[in-house]
Parts: C-alpha cells; structure tokens; sequence
C-alpha cells in the first residue's frame, strides 16, 4: 500500500514538472510557429479570429513576393558577406590579442575591451557617418565589415581571454624548451586546444552581425542593404501586409534558429563568460 | 623577422587590435565630444560653430530631455525586473537533471539570439488591435481589449514585455551557471536539517547567488538601457513620444532633423551615464568577489 501511494506521488511530481517545463516552453514556440504559419497565408486568413493553426489552404505568394520583388535574395548574400567578413577578419585581430592579454595579464586592455562592451553603439555611430560619408564609403561592404567588427572584436577577446587563461602554462613551456617559436606554438600548440572557444565566439560573432541593424541601417544603402534593415520598411504607411511582413521575419530568424539548435552549446559557455566568474 | 616576433609577441599580437579599437572607438567619442561643443546643423549645411556648450545647456533645460530620460528609466526598470525574477524562476525550475533537458535549454535560447527587430515585428502581429492574437487570448480569459503599442499609457509595458520576452534567456543561461557552480553542502544541511524548499532558497541559495545575480542584473540594466532596435521597429517613439527613449531622442535629432551637435550632447550624456553604470558593474564584481573569496 504505503509503496503504491509513494509510486503515485512519484508519477504526480514528475507530471506537474512536465507542466512545468510546457509552461516554459509554449510561450517561446507558439509565437515562432504563429508567425511561421502567418507567413503562409493571405490578408484575409491572418485576421481570421480564432486562428486556423492547422489544415488551412497554405500560399507560397508572401515568399515569391519578398524574393522575386523585393531582392530578399541579394539582402541574404549581403548579410553573409558582412557577417562571415567581419566575424573572420575579428578572429584574425581579437584572437592573438586575447592570447597575450591573458598570458601577460594586460589589465588595463581588458578593462578597456569590456568598457567598449558596455559603451552605447550610437555614440559612435555619429562620427561613423561623417568620416564615412566623406570617404564615399557609405553603401560599401567595406563599411559594415568594420562597423561590425567593432562589435565582435570586443566579444571575441573578452570570451578568448577566459579560454586562454584556462590553458596550463606547461603545456607552451614544453613545446618552447623543445625550441619552438612563441607564435609557432600559439598556432601549433594553444590554438587546436581552444577549439571550443574559437566555435563560440565565431557563432556569436556571426549572429550579432547578421542581427545588427542599428549600424547597417545608417552604413548601408540600397546596394548592401542588409536583412534587418530591410525589415523596417514593412512598417512604413497604415497598410501592413502581415503575411509578406511575417514571410520576410523568417527569412532572417531561420538561420539563427538552425544555428542556435546545432551550437546551443557554444552559445551557451559564451554568454556565461565573465558573467558568472566575475 | 620570426626572432623579432617571437621576441615581442606582447605587442605583435596585440597592437593591430588595440590600435583598431583606438581608433574605432575612443577617437570617435572624443569626435562626438567635439561635435558636442559646437553648433551644427547638417541641413543649414553652414559648418561647425563653437558654441561654448550651450547645446548641453538647451539639452539640459528642455522638458523633452528629462521627459526621455523618465521613458528610459522607466523602461529599462520594467524590462529588467520581470526579466531577473523569470529568469531566475526559470532557472530554478531547469536546474535539476532530467530528460531532455539540452532541448528545453535550446528552446529558451531561441529567443536571444534572433535580431531585435524580426522580434518586434513578430510582436507587432501579435498586438494587432482589431484582430491580433493577444487580445483574442485577453478576451478569452476575460481580460479588457487593449490597444498595446498604439496607447500612450501602455506603450512601455507593452514593449518592455517584449523586451522580457526576448532577453530572458540570458539571465536564465548565467543563473544556471551561478546555480550548477554552487557548493551543494549547505544545501545538504539544510535539508538534514527538515528546512523547508521556500526556506532553503531564501536563507540559502538567494544568499549564495548574490554575486551572479548582482553581475547578470546590472548588465541587464545597461543593456536594456541602451535599446534601440526593439522600440524603434516597433514604435520608432511614439506615440506622440511616449516611448521615446534617451537612444531614440538623439538618434531622430541627428537623422531627422540633422542637429549633429545637439544629438551628440545628448550622446554625450547617455555615454557618461552608462559608463558610470559599466565602471559600478565592476566596483561590485570586485568587491563581492573579495568577499565571498571568489
């Protein structure tokens, strides 16, 4: 008996967690899957109260609008050359400098690296659009790779610094004693070590520049427009046309979505960086 | 040419970054700061005057400013307060192993990392005030209509739910940290000793977690105070400016009505704000860190 009512009790907790755990969760995905199914559908069908969540007639007409009309192809490429651009050439900067941040214990370059962290964006951003403007270089790729590196490079060096200084110093005082260079043996020694890290920064770098509006939308033009910009311009005038709005909304939030769900691992050990460690 | 490398590797690798971020960052504040000082008006297109900071002056005396920075604070306090006591709750209720957990964990994270604006417009679907879907949910449970964004009274709570809506997961992802880092001793004699769930949370690990929820909160903070992408794709201010933030102001002064020197005071103000915000981040980071041992 009194093992019987402890089994129940048993099952009772575990189904209450489930609830739980549905509490958590249905107010994440339903959104997602509100907007992705809105994306099939008309102006008539998406004002249709209470919603047809399933078997409803699906239209491919938002989709072939935003490509065909709009050029959403070419604002994707223009978000992958920016993103995959500024996020490699960060790489090639931040990464050594976080090495030898970490290994002299530079204080005073990280201290300065976490304040243009924390600094707001936008003042910034003035003087980007004076010298810019004056060196023809708005509307350029050019311009957004660096405005975005701005915005890596801190993140990058802040989440490497903590991997590096991870690594024992013996495993680089072995390698030097066998009469290795120092650079040698940062490329040959340390790097294949920190491959977890270099996976995350990459990943978050790469997203912060395939999100980043706020300076794409004051740097770029009609030629390099990238896909959170061109988002805005759903907006404009009383007339929305939600399902074209909601078509375009998941051209830019799926590839994030695809790349969160194979890297949810880096992504997370990224953004504890710091926070947790102090 | 490898010796000299291998014997400055201090500075080989560290110069190109330090001097892109010098130049990329610090000479720019200091060209906003010079902005700051002068009277410039791109659309009169005359140049620069120096004007003997009266830009903060008129900056400074205006209602519009102060009215702003009320906006923000108010905001900002909305925005991170629900999103530190659900992340929190949420890390509470993950914090245990148990089946399918990584996916749980991946679901939250979805959220975060989609870009501010996608999230904004999605939401605007959803605030649709004739025939959206939160108000068909509302008037299913008996909750009044409400109009959301398009209403001076509810535009900031209805954004900053949004804003909660889409960064929680980042407090959620740095408590749990702050939780699976915990000693589990304390936790065990409390549970010996017949402590209460309730008890052992407010007397144990609240305590135990002040440091990580201190960190993750003021960051929060500064992050929600800096917002932009958010309000402005949803709002871009309004209505009639009632959630036009401090970030919102400068930036329609500079690119609406062209007055460079007036949007960098403004600029300026924000810059120094936060910075005094980042600068008390690790005052208390360190000091907390001294206290607790690390």
């Amino acid at each position: 008996m009194a093992d019987n009512r402890l089994k129940i009790r048993k099952i009772i907790k575990k189904a209450l967690f489930g609830l739980l755990l549905l509490v958590i969760m249905v107010p994440i995905l339903f959104p997602l899957y509100f907007v992705f199914i809105s994306s099939f559908k008309n102006m008539a069908q998406v004002y249709i109260m209470p919603p047809k969540l399933i078997g409803f007639q699906p239209i491919f007409d938002n989709y072939i609008y935003i490509f065909k009309t709009q050029n959403y192809g070419t604002y994707m490429i223009n978000s992958t050359i920016v993103a995959a651009a500024s996020t490699a050439l960060s790489l090639l900067f931040g990464v050594p400098a976080a090495y030898v941040i970490a290994r002299y214990k530079m204080t005073k370059a990280s201290t300065g690296i976490l304040v243009a962290r924390l600094l707001p964006n936008i003042s910034i951003l003035l003087p980007y659009y004076f010298i810019f403007s004056r060196l023809h270089m708005i509307d350029t790729y050019g311009v957004l790779i660096i405005s975005h590196m701005v915005l890596s490079m801190p993140l990058i060096v802040w989440i490497m610094t903590g991997f590096f200084s991870d690594i024992p110093l013996e495993l680089e005082e072995a390698a030097i004693v066998d009469g290795c260079t120092r650079q040698k043996c940062f490329t040959s020694v340390i790097l294949p070590v920190c491959t977890p890290g270099l996976v995350t920064c990459s990943t978050l770098s790469f997203l912060g520049s395939w999100n980043n509006f706020q300076f794409a939308m004051i740097l770029s033009g009609e030629k390099t427009r990238t896909l959170p910009v061109s988002l805005q311009y759903f907006v404009s005038g009383a007339d929305i046309r939600w399902g074209r709005m909601m078509a375009a909304t998941i051209v830019v939030i799926v590839p994030t979505i695809i790349l969160t769900m194979i890297l949810q691992k880096y992504i997370v050990q990224g953004m504890t960086a710091g926070a947790v460690k102090g | 040419m490898t010796n000299f490398i291998n014997k400055h590797i201090k500075w080989v690798f560290s110069l190109p970054a330090l001097i892109f971020m010098i130049g990329m960052v610090a000479v720019p504040i200091v060209m906003t700061f010079v902005f700051s000082l002068n009277d410039w008006n791109l659309l009169l297109g005359n140049g620069m005057k120096f004007n003997w900071g009266k830009n903060y002056l008129d900056v400074l005396t205006g209602k519009e400013f102060w009215q702003s920075l009320g906006i923000t604070f108010y905001y900002t306090a909305l925005a991170t307060v629900a999103e530190m006591m659900l992340g929190l709750s949420i890390a509470l209720i993950l914090n245990k192993n148990f089946l399918g957990k990584n996916f749980v964990k991946t679901v939250v994270l979805l959220p975060y990392m989609m870009a501010p604006v996608a999230v904004g417009l999605m939401w605007m679907l959803f605030y649709e005030p004739s025939s959206g879907l939160m108000n068909y949910i509302f008037t299913s449970v008996g909750l009044p209509r409400s109009v959301f964004v398009s209403a001076k009274q509810t535009v900031i709570p209805a954004i900053a739910a949004v804003e909660t809506w889409q960064m929680t997961p980042m407090v959620v992802i740095v408590c749990l940290a702050g939780l699976s880092s915990l000693p589990a001793e304390p936790m065990e004699a409390a549970k010996v000793d017949g402590a209460t769930p309730l008890y052992t949370f407010f007397k144990v690990t609240l305590p135990l977690m002040t440091q990580t929820l201190f960190s993750i909160g003021l960051l929060r903070f500064i992050d929600v105070f800096k917002s932009f992408d958010l309000i402005y794709a949803m709002t871009k201010g309004g209505p009639a400016n009632a959630s036009r933030t401090l970030n919102l102001f400068a930036y329609e002064t500079a690119f609406s009505y062209y007055k460079f020197g007036l949007s960098s005071a403004m600029l300026m103000i924000l810059f120094v704000i936060v910075l005094l915000l980042s600068v008390l981040v690790m005052k208390i980071q360190r000091k907390l860190v001294s206290y607790y041992g690390g």
